[in-house]
């Protein structure tokens, strides 16, 4: 699954260690989000977009195509 | 315990599943002979009462609280189980055509170990996207 996690962790100077502290998850699991190798489970997603202040699908995209 | 203390961690019993699997065949004539029924009942009862000190006293649950390591181990257990059953299946096969020896329950136990942190590694470097 897509996302703009790393960007969002740039534009407030975090390193994956610090974002990982904000959302009590490894920093493994920050870098796996970002490269696309992990999707967050539901209550980690909505951690994030509360914590960077957005909606979800701001923030990830299932390049879901409508039929 | 976190994922990075677990990619650090699953070196050890790596190392330790390579003597399991070279292991040799044991005593030919054991001092001790179980019969099969007490054999299941007394490894029940002891796995039954040894798991459930392990999960009480490791409290593996509050401490392991991290989704993506639970998936990584999870999927890796089934990639182990899975490998020791294919891995048997054929040495079978090979037994009865080729004659060569049996494999052991410590060979077994070794290979599940090393099918499972094989797993373990390889899903952190691949990942587990849905």
């Amino acid at each position: 699954m897509k996302n703009n996690l790393k960007v969002l962790r740039a534009m407030r100077d975090w390193s994956q260690a610090e974002l990982a502290g904000h959302l009590d998850v490894s920093r493994q699991a920050i870098n796996a989000i970002e490269t696309g190798k992990y999707d967050p489970s539901l209550p980690l997603a909505f951690k994030i977009a509360r914590l960077f202040e957005q909606n979800i699908e701001d923030i990830f995209d299932d390049e879901f195509v409508g039929e | 315990m976190n994922t990075g203390k677990f990619d650090i961690f699953f070196i050890f019993p790596g190392l330790a599943s390579l003597p399991m699997m070279a292991d040799g065949p044991g005593l030919s004539e054991p001092l001790i002979t179980l019969s099969p029924i007490p054999q299941v009942i007394i490894l029940a009862l002891l796995g039954s009462l040894i798991a459930s000190f392990i999960v009480f006293a490791s409290a593996i649950d509050r401490k392991c609280t991290e989704d993506y390591l639970y998936q990584i181990i999870s999927n890796a257990s089934l990639v182990g189980v899975a490998t020791a059953m294919l891995i048997n299946m054929f040495w079978l096969l090979a037994t009865s055509i080729w004659g060569i020896t049996e494999l052991s329950g410590q060979n077994m136990a070794g290979v599940t170990l090393f099918g499972w942190i094989v797993g373990y590694y390889w899903f952190r470097f691949r990942g587990i996207t849905s």
